[in-house]
């Protein structure tokens, strides 16, 4: 079993919800992963019928993406989004637990790329439900995302040493004290390996 | 060269629809820009406008198009898309960017009028407009200066605020007009 960083979690809404103009609000989706995500997709039935696609909410904003022609159906979501908002927010206080998986679930952009920047692919690391904050963080801490980081933050220090007077007394900076032995070895590995 | 980003989740219009074959067209381009529409186009969602929303954030534009999946979650086989759009200065033809914080900036009412654009409730009350999971924060009644009393309310909210709010959430820039294919780069399958 594991864990999909778009992973849902569904809300039943039948007897809290109102509906009505022939739509009944049937469950509304939101993220199991990252629940302060301000999205979700509320499924219903029209006249009776299960409709195959859900309507998109915004959760912050409190109302509906998508719309009905109908006006007396629109006046209908106008009136449940914000009900559906305020009966989905307690789901919603709950920790973003997605971090880890949300550094490689996607690719970089090209604009990246094309910076000189590591690119990862597809990659895309699935943990296991139950494995533990430190274990997710170590499977996390090897991708070349973090070198990326790392390399952007030696790039921004260097810059600022430029910058700097060469007479200065030299201060010892936080930021320029960010890389380590361990970042150098990660940075030798991911160049060798693109 | 700025890149600006488009999520388009599973179900949904500009899913179905290839913008790299038809470019990004607003849903009602003859009508009228005014701010009043700008407004509600970011902060009610209003569907008949003539702005296209793109944002400067990948993030913003990926958690769009993996969270709002309208027809169940994106999957390999079928995966939501984010747009990357490269508009170079000189805009194209026909097309317009509005920075909407900016534009919302130059008219926003001067400090010394009676109405303002600004809330007059508590420091937290901003987070109740931020996220929707902490609304308490918009109900929480505002103090009244000494000797208190008075009708008890919460704080106000303007449409200029909230719009202001939303589209920094966002990284929004609109396009007012038709964005062509020559400018939409390419697509990333998101899942």
């Amino acid at each position: 079993m594991s864990t999909n960083i778009s992973e849902r979690l569904a809300i039943a809404l039948p007897g809290e919800i109102e509906g009505g103009a022939g739509i009944e609000f049937l469950f509304v989706e939101v993220s199991k992963v990252f629940p302060s995500m301000p999205f979700a997709v509320v499924h219903y039935e029209e006249n009776g019928k299960r409709a195959p696609l859900g309507l998109r909410l915004d959760l912050d904003k409190r109302v509906f993406l998508d719309h009905f022609n109908d006006k007396a159906k629109e006046e209908v979501l106008s009136r449940a989004a914000p009900e559906i908002c305020a009966f989905v927010g307690p789901s919603r206080q709950g920790k973003d637990r997605g971090h880890n998986l949300f550094i490689s679930a996607y690719t970089l952009p090209e604009s990246l790329v094309r910076a000189g920047a590591p690119h990862t692919g597809v990659q895309r690391i699935e943990i296991p439900v139950g494995v533990s904050e430190k274990k997710a963080n170590a499977a996390s801490m090897s991708l070349p995302w973090d070198s990326l980081d790392t390399n952007l933050v030696k790039a921004e220090s260097n810059k600022k040493k430029k910058l700097s007077t060469k007479n200065r007394a030299r201060k010892p900076n936080v930021a320029t004290a960010i890389p380590m032995p361990r970042a150098k070895r990660q940075r030798q590995k991911v160049q060798s390996k693109y | 060269m700025p890149i600006f980003y488009r999520g388009a989740a599973v179900g949904t219009w500009w899913h179905k629809r290839d913008a790299r074959k038809f470019g990004f067209t607003p849903n009602n381009p003859g009508i009228e820009a005014t701010s009043d529409r700008l407004m509600n186009h970011i902060a009610r969602g209003t569907v008949s406008s003539p702005y296209v929303s793109l944002t400067r954030s990948y993030s913003v534009a990926w958690s769009y198009a993996t969270f709002a999946s309208r027809g169940g979650l994106p999957t390999a086989r079928r995966p939501a898309y984010v747009y990357e759009i490269e508009i170079n200065n000189p805009c194209p033809r026909g097309l317009e960017l509005i920075d909407p914080v900016k534009e919302l900036g130059k008219m926003l009412p001067d400090p010394l009028e009676t109405n303002s654009y600004q809330h007059d409730g508590l420091p937290s009350f901003l987070l109740g407009v931020v996220d929707s999971s902490m609304v308490h924060h918009l109900h929480a009644p505002i103090l009244h200066p000494p000797p208190g009393g008075g009708t008890s309310r919460p704080a106000l909210l303007s449409l200029q605020l909230e719009t202001l709010i939303r589209a920094m959430r966002d990284a929004e820039i609109l396009a007012l007009g038709t964005i062509p294919t020559s400018c939409i780069r390419t697509r990333y399958k998101v899942y």
